[in-house]
């Protein structure tokens, strides 16, 4: 009865307002869309959004603090997504706050989810307070999200000192709207500024594009159009996720001002 | 049989008492105890430096040991061996104290060492110095009493000199502080200037001024 347990995913970056719902929601989505089994679980209590970006907001009965508070069995909380029959949310509580939850609770949580699924994302919370630590408790790995902007770099750094602490190691990066006609200009961290801080390995690039408000708005992951680049982007940083070996497209970056003057002056 | 814990070697400076710091230290000092009634005569009125190596003794228990040792065994002196301090002695005493300014200064302690990138939110303290082999990240500190050593990116903030020790300095191979701080001078890099160093930089007080220089030129 050999069963392979399901993997944890923490999907944190201390800085509020990158985009660790959408991704959450979009790697979610991709992942079961190549056949995984996947549950998503919004731990941003009082403040959810997973189930909005995903357009399932009306279908919401019970939440994650009715499990664990025992009011219903954690199947009754899960809601299967509209598309796609393996993919799976366990909403937050919106009247309650982060304190309603307690590590422990969330260890047992992702305890009792690992035999049925493959893969089980944990949206956090911004912030390294109560909620950061109900989202790491029951995780195995983490994926970082940050922006090419000093104040969520200084966060996100913060961020992976948290989580050597909390014992997770190698935590994997996704720089996430990237401008890349900023980054050409100098105007820009480029992903090797960012990398050189952070010391983790990269394991996703996001554009900055308008189609993924649009998608929100829409409550459709922006992975269900084909046409999209940054339907691909997350599907590809889904199968890097897995294991597979994608190489990063360099998205038309020529090497920013700085580094050009650097060559020049032979650092 | 039982292993040798305690060793006594006779020194210039007195009876040099060296206690393993393998053994259970109740075992160690029963075995020193068991020497020193054997050897009751030659120890009699003698100075012994009692050695714990790498064991961490409380003062109080070598208060109390040292008691022991002057009332049971009539020794005349007793004290705490402090290796550094005897390797110090031999040196000054070998060099006359010349008039060259020397900004390096030999102390006994041992400096932290801190194998890491310290990332931001992180903060290391220390009576003593600090060699950080890492990067020290924006958002990150570093607080010696002594001098500060990072073998890396100097991003965050380094405070040597913590308790009003003016000459200490800060050396890093990258340094880009967000804020450098000496005793009680501060210091931070002019407005609007991103400065990318190539070659590690010393800082330093001179005349009342925070001093950066190039480590290479003057302090090889």
């Amino acid at each position: 009865m050999g069963e392979v347990l399901g993997e944890v995913l923490v999907v944190t970056s201390g800085k509020g307002g990158v985009g660790k719902t959408t991704t959450t929601a979009n790697i979610g989505t991709a992942l079961a869309l190549m056949g995984k089994k996947v549950v998503l679980i919004d731990s941003d209590i009082g403040l959810r959004n997973l189930d909005l970006i995903l357009g399932l907001e009306n279908r919401i009965v019970y939440d994650l603090v009715d499990v664990t508070e025992g009011r219903c069995r954690l199947k009754q909380a899960l809601i299967k997504d509209k598309r796609l029959p393996n993919l799976n949310l366990l909403p937050a509580a919106q009247t309650r706050d982060k304190d309603a939850v307690n590590p422990q609770q969330m260890k047992d949580l992702c305890a009792q989810l690992k035999p049925d699924f493959d893969y089980i994302l944990i949206d956090c919370p911004a912030g390294i307070e109560q909620g950061f630590h109900n989202a790491v408790a029951g995780a195995d790995r983490a994926l970082i999200v940050t922006t090419p902007e000093v104040s969520a770099v200084r966060d996100a750094d913060r961020i992976i000192g948290k989580l050597e602490a909390a014992e997770l190691y190698n935590p994997q990066l996704i720089i996430n709207r990237i401008r890349v006609d900023m980054v050409n200009r100098g105007d820009m961290m480029n992903k090797d500024d960012i990398i050189e801080i952070l010391a983790v390995d990269l394991v996703g690039m996001i554009p900055d594009d308008e189609s993924i408000i649009v998608s929100s708005n829409k409550g459709e992951p922006i992975v269900h159009d084909e046409n999209s680049k940054l339907g691909m982007c997350y599907r590809n940083i889904a199968r890097r996720i897995t294991g597979e070996e994608i190489p990063f497209s360099d998205m038309n970056m020529t090497p920013g001002l700085l580094q050009k003057l650097r060559k020049l002056l032979g650092r | 049989m039982t292993k040798d814990y305690v060793i006594i070697k006779g020194t210039k400076n007195g009876i040099l008492v060296q206690i393993d710091d393998s053994a259970d230290y109740s075992e160690a000092r029963a075995e020193l105890e068991e020497k020193l009634v054997q050897g009751a005569e030659f120890f009699s009125g003698s100075r012994i430096l009692l050695d714990f190596r790498d064991r961490f003794v409380e003062n109080n228990e070598v208060a109390e040991l040292e008691a022991l040792l002057k009332e049971k065994f009539a020794i005349k002196e007793v004290i705490r061996y402090n290796p550094f301090e005897a390797e110090k002695a031999i040196y000054s005493a070998a060099k006359k104290p010349a008039a060259e300014k020397s900004d390096l200064k030999e102390k006994g302690l041992p400096a932290m060492i801190v194998k890491r990138t310290l990332r931001s939110g992180q903060s290391v303290n220390y009576k003593g110095d600090i060699v950080v082999l890492g990067d020290v990240n924006p958002g990150a500190e570093v607080i010696a009493t002594g001098d500060i050593v990072v073998f890396g990116a100097l991003r965050g903030v380094a405070h040597a000199g913590a308790e009003g020790d003016e000459s200490c300095s800060v050396v890093a191979l990258q340094l880009t502080p967000t804020q450098l701080r000496i005793a009680s001078t501060i210091g931070r890099s002019p407005d609007g200037v991103r400065k990318h160093a190539k070659n590690p930089e010393m800082a330093y007080i001179k005349d009342g001024q925070l001093i950066i220089e190039d480590y290479n030129h003057n302090h090889k």
